[in-house]
């Protein structure tokens, strides 16, 4: 679904071409960004960070997508023996998640300004959940602020926007599985708000009702579809 | 049109309740729309006992309003606020941290420390093997004295309290962290390491007394300054050629004298300074080598 033209590709020695959908961005930051990948010691991280956070905020695209450029960065910081230690390392990720959280501490805020920063805002905590991992395990910190952004998804007044309903099911769709081994009740908590959602709330649009059909079936079926549902949902009907 | 029944009223109901106490966090349903921040705490009032129960500035006094002694139970229940709380996620006592940042790197040095103990166990183990010869002459510097008390820690007498272990790891971080560590690694590999001349970096899993432990990271630290990069210009390292070394091994033992870097290091720990610089003959002679070779 995100087709962007001109795509651009962050050169980097060691991991093939991997397109970091920084086209957004004005060239002045692009090059920050590649000069970023390349030598992170040589950059003001803490800028980098913010720029990032910036911009995910207000491209939906990126939104979905910057966990990557993220996990490039921090996986680069902590592996260069810098000449000058000014830090441990970890100066990008700590600038990133404490420039996130502030974000998220204001998300009632975004959501009353804009739906689309706010959905931009959940796309983008759920990506850096999903890249940014400590010794292979997902980030424990996050999960709560996780959970806290889906189940604001899942209230009424939210079920009732089909943008926000794309949201939801997109996070859970990427990282519903780890969410679930992280904290089981509480995904059956917001699978209980979903399913009385779907049964109960009258000012539903069709379009958000297949979507939450779908992630119900989707869970059930241990967070993949079957074939049969998979046809019924993402075929084209030709009437 | 569906309406709500009795039975699934309550599903609502229910959901909600759970919702609030799960999660941890003082939210309702219709409070969604005005909470703004997002909290840990787990609110507890209480209203009642005011001279016995706790407020934030009662924490730390011995009696209440009316003289008699507070008992350390009353405390703990009402609702001072808890300085560790453990989450369903979290493996144990997580302590109270202000920013996602300190969380993170917390959880991160908590698994470090697990995984190396996880490493460690099992190096242990292995030792004892007897076909594992090559791995007691290996690079590990920790296999000797592995050797040497393999009987206490085969027995499993490590330490494993997460809680000390990540405090050695953070001194051990920063003694790791420093231009003098890396200009030692690089130079002197593990297995050209000598004994006594070369620094060690303490064993966080060995059961060591505080004095102890802390007194072998000083002392560590300060055998560890022998590789200081020189006062004067960083350039001089890279330029650096045979006919320099001299020049450089002079440099060297000039700065370790007067304005010794330990401050607070006494007689003892100067002397191990000065020793490790005795050592530094030999290992510029091995640099020597490994040029003309």
């Amino acid at each position: 679904m995100c087709i962007a033209s001109g795509t651009c590709y962050g050169r980097m020695e060691n991991s093939s071409k991997e397109d970091y959908k920084i086209q957004s961005f004005d060239l002045e930051t692009q090059k920050l960004l590649k000069t970023a990948l390349k030598d992170p010691g040589s950059v003001d991280l803490e800028k980098v960070s913010s720029v990032i956070v910036d911009q995910s905020l207000k491209d939906q695209i990126f939104s979905r997508e910057a966990g990557r450029i993220c996990h490039t960065i921090v996986q680069l910081t902590r592996s260069i023996q810098a000449e000058a230690k000014q830090s441990n390392g970890n100066v990008f990720r700590r600038n990133l998640l404490n420039r996130l959280q502030l974000e998220f501490k204001a998300r009632e805020e975004t959501r009353k300004r804009s739906t689309q920063e706010w959905v931009c805002l959940v796309s983008f905590i759920c990506n850096i959940f999903d890249y940014l991992k400590v010794n292979n395990m997902p980030m424990v910190a996050l999960v709560p602020p996780v959970y806290d952004c889906l189940f604001r998804l899942a209230q009424s007044d939210s079920l009732k926007n089909e943008e926000e309903v794309d949201c939801l099911v997109l996070q859970l769709h990427r990282i519903g599985d780890q969410l679930e081994k992280m904290n089981t009740p509480l995904m059956d908590e917001l699978f209980n708000l979903l399913r009385d959602g779907f049964l109960l709330q009258e000012d539903l649009s069709s379009m958000g009702r297949l979507l939450l059909l779908e992630i119900l079936e989707f869970r059930a079926g241990g967070w993949t579809l079957s074939d049969t549902a998979q046809k019924y949902y993402y075929s084209e009907v030709t009437d | 049109m569906l309406t709500y029944t009795a039975g699934r009223w309550r599903g609502l109901i229910q959901t909600r309740l759970l919702f609030v106490c799960v999660c941890g966090v003082s939210l309702s349903l219709e409070e969604m729309s005005e909470q703004q921040s997002y909290s840990y705490e787990n609110d507890c009032k209480s209203d009642e006992n005011r001279n016995k129960g706790a407020s934030r500035w009662s924490q730390c006094r011995k009696r209440g309003a009316d003289g008699s002694l507070r008992k350390a139970e009353e405390d703990q229940r009402c609702s001072r606020r808890p300085e560790s709380f453990t989450t369903p996620e979290s493996d144990g006592p997580v302590s109270r941290v202000k920013n996602w940042g300190d969380a993170v790197e917390a959880e991160e040095m908590r698994s470090d420390v697990r995984r190396d103990m996880h490493r460690y166990r099992r190096r242990i183990l292995a030792v004892d093997v007897p076909q594992r010869d090559r791995k007691l002459s290996s690079g590990s510097s920790d296999s000797r004295d592995s050797q040497n008390s393999k009987d206490s820690t085969a027995k499993g007498d490590i330490e494993t309290d997460e809680a000390v272990l990540v405090r050695r790891q953070k001194q051990i971080n920063y003694g790791k962290n420093t231009l003098a560590y890396d200009r030692y690694i690089k130079e002197v590999p593990k297995l050209m390491r000598e004994q006594g001349v070369h620094p060690k970096t303490p064993n966080k899993f060995k059961k060591y007394s505080r004095r102890s432990w802390d007194q072998q990271i000083k002392l560590w630290r300060v055998k560890l300054h022998a590789w200081d990069p020189p006062a004067g210009d960083l350039q001089q390292i890279e330029e650096i050629d045979l006919g320099e070394i001299m020049d450089f091994e002079l440099d060297v033992e000039c700065s370790a004298d007067p304005e010794s870097q330990c401050p607070s290091a006494n007689a003892a720990a100067l002397s191990l300074a000065e020793d490790s610089f005795r050592g530094t003959p030999k290992k510029m002679m091995k640099m020597e080598d490994a040029e003309m070779s």
